[in-house]
């Protein structure tokens, strides 16, 4: 061992540099609060490991993305924890960034001769969002697809290259295929090594000024190693900890596939936006702009020349009211715009219901409907029964009803041609329990060519699920299936959707003694979606 | 002249020519999408038979969703993409009819036809457009695209060449 230890310093001073790293003497007084940049780098590293394990079962396509994120959340090993970690970390990432920033602030220690490190830091914090701005675009949801939408967007109505600088972010004239591959290339390729980059800068400078301890003398040092490590590994110990059980417990969401069509759908951003997202409400028209890039560039500008605009010698808050005051506004104007911001997230109006409106059709048609798209029966047989613009739903329609009368012919022909992606092929049950419904669907396109393709979105989804997940096992829906649960009928105005989606997750929270199975592993916005179609029902 | 600064010239200048032909190429590849392409030739899309609007162009009814569904470039692959439209009466037009897109002119999202209020509502920043697709309220800095609608052999279609422009 020693013999190796010997030839490592011989050959490339290594042991001197683990010397010149350990020893560096670092302060004893608020020493908890210097595990803030430890724990943000900790952080960096879990995004790179996971991060690398999600790429190795990612595809960029828009044909794809989708798909293989459902692969790794549902079917992989071990993929819906590592998606977890990532998802949740990219939140850690962000909070553990801004307190760090936050904690250098407050202490001034980004005063001489610590500014150029301060602007280090602050490119590093730009492109954390920079990875949270291109990561979420790649499941390529709704979410991600509405929200990039918008992201993309917002330069677009600055002058003079507001326009290219869109363009070349979405790499088209809409977000699509080409966005989605530049997206990637930033996220796992560009991002990571200006990142790496800055980081090295970021702590080269930190050693060479040494960190600038607490606020007032006096400032008694120890060296780096053991015991500031020590309550470095504590802390990311438990952060590390914490995002396993979050991973474990919340698992990152997949809304569905995106789909341009859908106006119903509320893209709200990942959370760290919503502040920006909320600013964007206050400026109309020509005034846009400011909210866009103006009190955003400023509020950077202002961060990057603090060291410059606070330069007294002392750095007691006492002596530094004004600064810290101003810093506070900014901290107190960011959280309040993000929490009007989660504040106007809609509950309840995002289904686009109209109650003036037709009952929702049956949830087994819908389901047919489902099936039927996602299957890609559309591809021969068109859109809702109609293979050209001019042919009538009904001839179609009714051909395919003297074959649904045929019964078992169908059946096998939509085994042999039809598509049958990953998402029915879960759990064990069979890829074509969809088949009654989608039978049902085209027999109801031969007798009075319903037209799904315009309900709202919710209905739609939720209708679909309610099919799926055979909620008529044990419960009457338009006066048909089980009778074990209380019919699915008159819920408005008894319970609210907050309510039904609470009950799917949990029923017997909801309802002691009810015998329903949780809900809890489909994801939210379709539990929203059920929760709407059983509203709407009559 | 061999100078030693002479010498020191070249030598970087060779690096940066090096360095700044490859970095050339990379960046053009990058600024590729900002290269215009020359408008597509109009491209009309069947909406169905005109006699279906009727009630629409009457006034007695609201503006009708349709969704269309077209081939676009898109990067390095050619897609079938779906977009929504909303056909409005036009006493303007011929067909006395006319298409809105449903893209939000503020930034990007979908506006859906309210009935209760009697106006395209978006779901993200607020804004509100009336009928005719004008901006009655929110941040939209321009009305809805409108698109031409003609009929043709008695059937409703809808122009995109505009769309690509």
């Amino acid at each position: 061992m020693k013999r190796i230890l010997d030839f490592l310093q011989s050959r490339g001073g290594l042991t001197s540099l683990w010397r010149a790293f350990a020893d560096e003497p670092v302060s004893i007084r608020r020493a908890w609060l210097f595990t803030l940049g430890s724990a943000a780098l900790a952080v960096f590293l879990v995004q790179f490991v996971t991060g690398f394990a999600l790429a190795l079962a990612y595809a960029p396509t828009p044909d794809h993305a989708w798909e293989s994120v459902k692969a790794i959340q549902t079917r992989l090993f071990a993929g819906g924890l590592v998606r977890g970690l990532h998802s949740w970390g990219a939140s850690a990432m962000v909070v553990l960034a801004v307190l760090h920033m936050a904690r250098t602030f407050v202490f001034g220690a980004y005063r001489r001769p610590r500014e150029l490190n301060w602007l280090v830091g602050l490119a590093l914090l730009l492109l954390v969002l920079g990875f949270g701005f291109t990561g979420y675009l790649l499941p390529w949801d709704q979410k991600a697809y509405w929200a990039t939408v918008v992201g993309t967007k917002v330069p677009a109505a600055l002058p003079i290259a507001g326009a290219a600088a869109s363009r070349l972010m979405t790499g088209g004239p809409t977000v699509g295929a080409a966005t989605l591959t530049r997206f990637y290339a930033l996220h796992v390729v560009l991002l990571p090594l200006l990142a790496f980059a800055f980081i090295g800068v970021h702590l080269l400078l930190l050693r060479r000024h040494s960190h600038a301890g607490p606020m007032t003398e006096p400032d008694p040092r120890e060296p780096f190693f053991p015991f500031q490590a020590a309550r470095d590994g504590i802390v990311i110990l438990a952060i590390v900890l914490a995002l396993f059980w979050l991973a474990a417990r919340h698992p990152a969401s997949l809304e569905r596939l995106a789909d341009p069509t859908d106006t119903s759908y509320v893209p709200r951003p990942e959370w760290y936006f919503l502040p920006l997202f909320q600013l964007l409400k206050f400026f109309k028209g020509p005034f846009e702009p400011i909210g866009t890039a103006v009190l955003p560039g400023v509020s950077m500008l202002l961060l990057a020349l603090v060291p410059w605009l606070d330069r007294g010698a002392s750095r007691r808050p006492r002596d530094r009211r004004l600064v810290l005051a101003a810093g506070g506004a900014g901290a107190a104007l960011l959280l309040g715009l993000l929490y009007f911001g989660a504040l106007d997230t809609p509950k309840g109006n995002f289904s686009g219901l109209d109650p003036a409106s037709q009952p929702p059709p049956d949830a087994r048609l819908l389901g047919g409907f489902a099936s039927y798209e996602r299957r890609g029966c559309a591809s021969c047989h068109g859109a809702e029964g109609r293979p050209a613009a001019d042919a009538s739903p009904n001839a179609v329609g009714l051909a395919a009803r003297a074959h649904v009368l045929a019964g078992d012919a169908v059946a096998a022909h939509v085994k042999e041609k039809g598509a049958k992606p990953a998402a029915t092929e879960e759990d064990g049950e069979s890829p074509d329990k969809d088949i009654p419904s989608l039978l049902a669907y085209v027999e109801a396109l031969g007798r009075d060519g319903p037209r799904f393709s315009a309900l709202p979105q919710p209905i739609r989804v939720g209708g679909a699920a309610i099919d799926r997940e055979d909620c008529r096992q044990c419960h009457q829906l338009y006066g048909e299936g089980g009778r074990k649960g209380p019919a699915l009928q008159h819920l408005l105005g008894k319970r609210d959707r907050d309510w039904l989606v609470a009950h799917f997750k949990e029923p017997k929270k909801l309802v002691p003694g009810s015998k329903m199975p949780s809900f809890r592993f489909l994801p939210d916005a379709e539990l929203a979606a059920m929760s709407d179609y059983l509203l709407a029902v009559p | 002249m061999a100078t030693r600064r002479a010498f020191t010239l070249a030598a970087i200048g060779t690096a940066l020519a090096a360095a700044s032909s490859v970095a050339g190429a990379a960046l053009a590849f990058v600024l590729g999408p900002l290269r215009r392409r020359a408008p597509r030739e109009s491209a009309f899309l069947d909406l169905g038979p005109a006699s279906a609007f009727e009630a629409l162009r009457a006034g007695t009814s609201g503006p009708e969703e349709v969704v269309v569904e077209r081939t676009v470039e898109d990067g390095y692959m050619t897609r079938r993409v779906k977009e929504r439209f909303a056909v409005v009466p036009d006493a303007k037009a011929a067909s006395g009819l006319a298409a809105l897109g449903t893209t939000c002119s503020h930034l990007g999202c979908g506006v859906s036809w309210n009935g209760a209020r009697k106006a395209f509502l978006c779901p993200c920043h607020g804004g509100v457009y009336g009928p005719g697709g004008d901006v009655l309220a929110g941040p939209p800095p321009k009305p809805l695209t409108r698109l031409p609608l003609v009929v043709s052999g008695g059937r409703l279609q809808l122009d995109v060449a505009a769309l690509d422009a």
